[in-house]
C-alpha cells in the first residue's frame, strides 16, 4: 500500500468511526477495528474495540474482535520474544519464544525453538518436560506409537536432566496409564508423590489405576513392554472402522466411556444452555450406551435429533475428505447448536442466541475432552 | 457472484468458495485444485437441507450459518435465501476473523439476490 493509499484509508477509518460514535453499528465497528489492524495501528483498533464493548456488550462480532486483538497481542509478544532472543540469547529468551508460539497454537514453531535451545545450551529439564508435555498431547489425539515413543524419550531425559523435578515424572505416568502399562504408570506416581505427596492429579491417577486393577484382576499375566503396548494401541485406535478391535476390547485404556451424568450437568450450568447431550455415534467406535442428557422440560426428545446432527457431521465431512470431524456449529435465529465429536462420542448443547457460541463451544470440547480422557 | 468468491478467495486461509443454488446446482465456484465443486455441493447441499429439518426440530430458528471443522478443512456455509454460501478454510484459522470477512460478501450477495427477485 503506497503513502497516499495509507493516508486515504486512514481518513476513511477516521470518518467512520465519527459516524459510529453518532450512530453505532456491530459490522460498521467490525470494519474499522480491522482497517486500523491492517494499518497496524493497534492503539486505535483497541480504542474502538473498547468504544464497541461499552455499546454491544454481548455482541458476538465484538467478541470475535476480542479474540482477534488478543491474537494479535500474541503475534506481537513472538516478535518481541524472536528480538530477545536474537540479542540476548537465553534458555530464558527461548522458553519465552517456544511459550509464544504455543500461545498461537503455532506448536511445531515451538518445537523447533525447543530444540533449538537445547542445542544450543544442553540439557535444560523445562524445555524437554515441554517437548515431552507436547507430543504426549499429540499422543492423545493421534494415538501413534511413534508419538508416545517420542514423548516417552523427551520426558526420560527430562527426569534424568533434574531428577528433583515432579512434571517429567507424572507426565510419564499419565503416558504409561495411556498405554495401559499399569505398572509403570504406578512406579512413576509414586516418584511423583515422593516429590510432591500434595500432587493431587497423581493421586487421582493412582486411584484410577487401582480402580482398573480390581476390574482386571482375572486373566492379568503380566505387562508387554511400553513399544508393544503402544503399538497395539495404534493398530486399535480407528474408533470409526467397527471392524477394527476398540481399545477397549484391546484392554489398553479404559472404554467404554462411563456416562459422564456429573460432567453433562456441570456442562449445562457453566453455558446456561437449555440442553446438553452426551452419547455415542451410530456407528460407535466407543461401546455404545444411552445417550445421556440434561435438558429443560419437554426438550428431551431433541436428544436424539443431536446423535442424528452427528452422525451427518461425521458422513459429510469424511465424505468431503475432510478427515475426522471435530465441531459442527449450526447458528440459528433463535438459539444455536453446538456439537462437539471426538473419538466417536459426541457433546451437544443447546444455547440461546444471545449466548457467547464461542465460548459455549469452548467450554463444551473442554467437558468432551476431559468426559474422553478419562 | 464470481467477483464475491473471488474477493473470499483473496482472504487469508480461505482455501475456496462456492455458491449453489439450494438443491445442490453449482451457481459459482472457486475451490482450487484439490476439491470438486460439483461433489461438494452434492454433499453440501444434502448436508445443509438434513441440517435445516434438524434445525427446525430443535427450534433453532432459521438458520443463519452452519460451521462444520474436521481434521482437514473447515466449511462455513451460509444460506441467503435461495442460494447457499460455502466457503473452505484452514481448519487452524482463526474462525472469528473468517466469519467476520465472510459476513461482508454474504450481505452483498442477499443485497443482490433480492435485486435479481423484487418483492
Amino acid at each position: 500500500m503506497g503513502l497516499l493509499s495509507l493516508s486515504k484509508e486512514r481518513f476513511r477509518l477516521g470518518r467512520l468511526r465519527k459516524s459510529l460514535e453518532k450512530e453505532p453499528l456491530p459490522h460498521g465497528i467490525a470494519e474499522c477495528v480491522l482497517g486500523y489492524l491492517t494499518l497496524g495501528d493497534h492503539a486505535a483498533a483497541q480504542e474502538v474495540l473498547e468504544f464497541g464493548r461499552s455499546v454491544f456488550p454481548d455482541a458476538q462480532e465484538i467478541r470475535r474482535l476480542g479474540a482477534r486483538m488478543s491474537s494479535v497481542d500474541a503475534e506481537r509478544r513472538v516478535r518481541e520474544a524472536k528480538e530477545r532472543v536474537r540479542s540476548a540469547p537465553s534458555m530464558a529468551a527461548y522458553l519465552d519464544l517456544a511459550d509464544a508460539f504455543r500461545s498461537l497454537q503455532r506448536d511445531d514453531s515451538s518445537v523447533a525453538t525447543l530444540e533449538e535451545s537445547i542445542r544450543r545450551f544442553g540439557d535444560q529439564c523445562s524445555a524437554l518436560v515441554q517437548l515431552g508435555a507436547m507430543r504426549l498431547e499429540r499422543y492423545r489425539d493421534s494415538l501413534k506409537a511413534s508419538d508416545a515413543l517420542a514423548a516417552k524419550a523427551w520426558l526420560d531425559r527430562a527426569a534424568a536432566a533434574d531428577a528433583d523435578a515432579v512434571k517429567p515424572h507424572y507426565l510419564l505416568a499419565e503416558l504409561f496409564a495411556l498405554v495401559g502399562a499399569r505398572d509403570a504408570a504406578r512406579g512413576c506416581i509414586e516418584r511423583t508423590l515422593a516429590l510432591a505427596p500434595e500432587h493431587d492429579r497423581a493421586r487421582r491417577l493412582l486411584r484410577d489405576l487401582d480402580h482398573q486393577k480390581v476390574e482386571r484382576a482375572e486373566g492379568n499375566t503380566g505387562e508387554p513392554d511400553f513399544e508393544t503396548l503402544a503399538s497395539r494401541v495404534e493398530i486399535a485406535r480407528s474408533f470409526g472402522d467397527a471392524d477394527r478391535t476398540s481399545r477397549a476390547d484391546e484392554g489398553s485404556i479404559t472404554m467404554p466411556l462411563q456416562a459422564p451424568t456429573a460432567e453433562v450437568a456441570r456442562l449445562r450450568e457453566t453455558t446456561g444452555a437449555s440442553c446438553v447431550v452426551f452419547g455415542a455415534q451410530s456407528r460407535p467406535s466407543v461401546e455404545s450406551h444411552d445417550l445421556v442428557t440434561e435438558c429443560e422440560d419437554g426438550l428431551r426428545e431433541r436428544s436424539v435429533v443431536m446423535r442424528e446432527l452427528a452422525d451427518l457431521c461425521d458422513r459429510a465431512a469424511r465424505g468431503m475428505d475432510l478427515g475426522a470431524p471435530a465441531r459442527l456449529v449450526v447458528e440459528g435465529e433463535d438459539s444455536s447448536c453446538i456439537l462437539e465429536l471426538k473419538r466417536g462420542a459426541f457433546m451437544g448443547v443447546l444455547v440461546g442466541s444471545d449466548h457467547d457460541v464461542e465460548g459455549s463451544a469452548v467450554a463444551t470440547r473442554d467437558a468432551l475432552e476431559r468426559v474422553v480422557r478419562a | 457472484m464470481k467477483r464475491i468468491i473471488q474477493s473470499l478467495k483473496e482472504r487469508v486461509g480461505v482455501k475456496g468458495a462456492l455458491i449453489m443454488t439450494g438443491d445442490g446446482v453449482v451457481a459459482a465456484s472457486d475451490l482450487g485444485g484439490s476439491l470438486d465443486a460439483d461433489s461438494v455441493a452434492a454433499l453440501a447441499s444434502a448436508s445443509v437441507l438434513r441440517a435445516m429439518k434438524s434445525a427446525t426440530e430443535l427450534g433453532l430458528g432459521r438458520i443463519r450459518r452452519l460451521t462444520l471443522t474436521a481434521a482437514f478443512g473447515r466449511f462455513v456455509f451460509v444460506p441467503l435465501d435461495e442460494l447457499v454460501l460455502v466457503v473452505v478454510t484452514e481448519p487452524q484459522l482463526d474462525l472469528d476473523l473468517t466469519l467476520l470477512e465472510i459476513a461482508g460478501p454474504a450481505r452483498q450477495m442477499i443485497a443482490m439476490s433480492r435485486l435479481d427477485h423484487p418483492m
